[in-house]
């Protein structure tokens, strides 16, 4: 009896997500081996958070064997309109593996390969040099060492090529040199993408490969501007400019009818304001052009709302929707595939998710250790750790605003999150949890729909 | 030890011939494969921070005032390449730290440590004006040619560049990245900067072509100061290459090469003809006082 109304609520539950969202069907959670009940502690999980002002509105989608199982938008997306389905919002650096499907498609092409040097295509990455700190009190606070070989594409794409990001300077607070290279990144005025500058990506690309690396390349694996510069090597590569390229060969094929890099006029209504959460029960919307800073990270939610503009950062400039990166994740899920549309091989998309990339190195940033990453996200390597996103193969990234994808191979399944809190770290928690209620709504037994 | 000196075209044929050497063990073992990096051969490399039309990678020629340089080293054979940075610190490491040939920069930006023991030359002069951001300041700036005219005034000055005379004046300074001068005025952090009227073209064409017609000119006195090249006396052939240079550029004046460079960049008017005929003055000099 129990199941049986589990099932009608959840089919009027369906009902309802397809009469306010057209593409989105879905389905009964039961069909895709997915327990209706177990997931109602996902509502659970969200009311909470938006009673206690941790965050301001959320949602949350679960698919299952390519149907989406629990669709939910809770709170609000702004001070005067509610959380919807459709809510657009920035997806930060959810960007990066959108930017490493740009690239394995020009890769796919015959038109570049990971082991290509970038300075093939950008020439300002030739010759480039290492920074290593000298002994205090030494003439000059460094010596600038040649690379051992040069930055390639994989590098890029694996997050070893030794070019950080500005903001995670206050990792390294202690790191001898870490300081001198924070002091020419800010001298060469190299942008992190969270605020959009008023210039092409490229130059500031060009900028960033005149500049010493952190380490050598392939010997470090430390998360850094490196899905901008590939966004630039796209531009390079295939002659188009990134977000034409990224719209043509990846959101239009894909149906992700929602995504941009600028919004158009029409949708700027759609987009979800970014909230201030301090976690304790003060949040506060982030002001119109409110910077927000932190250390040297700094931050300009209200980009978002520019309609047009020259910087597009692969590293973290795209907006979308819930459903739109559902659609992404699937396509991957599916080795490359979605809705009789090939984007990818199976083959290039096992090659993304091979765990040996960053060699020894862990993708330490996001989970912890027992994770390393891709060409593009960090993939679960072993049950061993403290981070468990439910599989070994488990792949996922996460956005500045608290927004995160999780994709299990092995459950065909996925799991989207998307807010737009700040700051980041208080987030961690959340995320991790949502995963544990996402795996353990798993209930094959009581399917018939299993794949 | 002592070490002998070779003629550098020896040098170049020792040093390639080395590389091929390395590429046939490398061919024969299991190394990493071949790559046209393995073949970049030894270069008379000069440093400087990027700002074009001036000094540029961008540009295939390198510049207005690597082109100069370029042509002044070929009367004699000789021939240089540029890499440009795009902050002061990296080009001056190169110069202080490396044994590159040498830099190019505007007196004003090349520090005491950069000069100090190497060959300093004079290339170009360079016409500057102070710039404005009309919206801040819509009666404009006036300024009769003294410092103490702009006094109270936030000056933008670059990191590396020497402003004791604007502190004498009661200006205050704030320091900013060369990079983004424009884009402070624009913010109203300063109220006025110095560029070359050349690369402020470039700059404002590149990066702020709608507001370009709001950024102002202080008249009516625009001034000028000398690009330089410093040769770095720790590298080996710089005494031989900065005397082919000095040689190189007193031909490129009088023949008329190096006026056609000027008027490639800055037009066929009357300023470039001032321009050559102010450096020809200057470089009489220079060469007397050698």
């Amino acid at each position: 009896m129990k199941i049986l109304f589990s099932v009608c609520i959840a089919m009027i539950c369906a009902t309802i997500v397809n009469a306010d969202f057209v593409d989105a069907k879905s389905v009964l959670p039961e069909t895709v081996g997915l327990s209706s009940q177990r997931l109602k502690n996902i509502d659970t999980l969200t009311d909470k958070l938006i009673d206690e002002k941790k965050m301001a509105g959320t949602v949350v989608l679960i698919a299952r064997h390519g149907k989406i199982a629990y669709f939910k938008a809770t709170g609000l997306a702004d001070t005067d309109k509610p959380m919807e389905k459709d809510t657009i919002m920035r997806v930060m650096s959810m960007s990066k593996p959108i930017t490493s499907v740009a690239t394995m498609l020009l890769y796919e092409q015959g038109k570049l390969l990971l082991s290509d040097p970038v300075s093939k295509y950008i020439p300002e990455f030739k010759n480039q040099k290492v920074l290593v700190p000298l002994q205090k009190g030494s003439p000059f606070p460094y010596k600038l060492l040649p690379v051992k070989r040069e930055v390639t594409i994989r590098d890029l794409l694996a997050h070893t090529s030794g070019i950080m990001y500005l903001s995670y300077a206050g990792i390294y607070p202690n790191e001898p040199g870490r300081q001198d290279m924070l002091n020419l990144y800010k001298g060469a005025q190299i942008n992190d993408g969270y605020c959009r500058s008023d210039e092409e990506i490229g130059e500031m690309v060009k900028r960033l490969g005149r500049l010493p690396l952190t380490a050598q390349p392939g010997e470090v694996w430390e998360y850094g501007l490196n899905s901008d510069v590939l966004g630039y090597l796209v531009e390079v590569v295939s002659g188009v400019k990134f977000d034409k390229f990224v719209e043509q060969n990846i959101f239009k094929p894909l149906k992700m009818n929602d995504s941009y890099f600028y919004l158009p006029e029409e949708k700027i209504n759609r987009l979800a304001a970014v909230y201030k959460s301090d976690w304790n029960g003060t949040l506060e919307r982030v002001g119109e052009h409110e910077m927000l800073f932190s250390n040297e990270l700094a931050m300009c939610p209200y980009d978002a709302y520019q309609t047009s503009g020259k910087y597009l950062s692969g590293g973290g400039g795209v907006l979308s929707t819930a459903y739109d990166y559902f659609r992404f994740c699937q396509m991957l899920l599916n080795g490359g595939e979605l809705d009789g549309v090939r984007l990818l091989s199976r083959k290039t998309v096992e090659l993304m998710s091979a765990t040996n990339h960053s060699g020894q190195f862990d993708a330490t940033y996001l989970h912890g250790h027992g994770w390393k990453f891709g060409l593009g996200f960090a993939i679960q390597q072993d049950r061993e750790h403290d981070v468990d996103a439910g599989d070994v193969g488990v792949f996922e990234w996460a956005g500045l605003y608290s927004t995160r994808f999780s994709v299990d191979p092995k459950e065909d399944k996925i799991t989207i999150f998307f807010s737009q809190t700040t700051p980041f770290g208080h987030h961690f928690d959340l995320w991790d949890k949502l995963l544990v209620l996402s795996g353990s709504a798993i209930s094959d037994s009581t399917t018939e729909g299993k794949k | 030890m002592k070490t002998m000196a070779l003629p550098i075209g020896l040098k170049k044929w020792i040093h390639v011939s080395g590389l091929m050497m390395l590429v046939s063990v490398s061919l024969m073992a299991t190394g990493p494969r071949i790559t046209a990096a393995m073949f970049a051969q030894a270069k008379n490399e000069i440093v400087a921070v990027e700002k074009p039309p001036l000094y540029a990678m961008q540009q295939p020629s390198g510049g207005l005032v690597f082109e100069i340089v370029t042509a002044a080293l070929k009367t004699q054979d000789e021939m240089a390449t540029l890499t440009t940075y795009p902050v002061r610190k990296m080009a001056d490491y190169y110069l202080t730290q490396e044994k590159v040939l040498g830099a190019l920069g505007r007196a004003q930006n090349l520090s005491e440590a950069d000069k100090k023991g190497n060959i300093v030359l004079p290339v170009y002069r360079v016409h500057e004006h102070y710039y404005y951001y009309k919206p801040f300041h819509p009666k404009g700036i006036v300024w009769k040619g003294a410092l103490s005219d702009l006094k109270g005034l936030r000056y933008g000055a670059r990191e590396e560049e020497n402003t004791q005379a604007y502190e004498k004046a009661g200006i205050k300074i704030v320091r900013l990245s060369g990079l983004d001068l424009f884009k402070k005025l624009k913010e109203g952090s300063v109220d006025f900067i110095n560029e070359p009227e050349l690369s402020a073209k470039v700059m404002l064409e590149a990066n702020l072509q709608a507001d370009k017609n709001q950024f102002g000119e202080m008249n009516p006195a625009p001034f000028e100061s000398t690009v330089l090249i410093v040769f770095n006396v720790k590298n080996e052939d710089a005494k031989t290459i900065s005397k082919k240079f000095r040689d190189g550029l007193t031909t490129i004046l009088e023949n008329g090469q190096y006026q056609a460079i000027l008027e490639k960049y800055e037009g066929k008017n009357s300023l470039s003809a001032s321009h050559v005929k102010d450096f020809k003055i200057q470089w009489k000099k220079e060469l007397l006082r050698k």
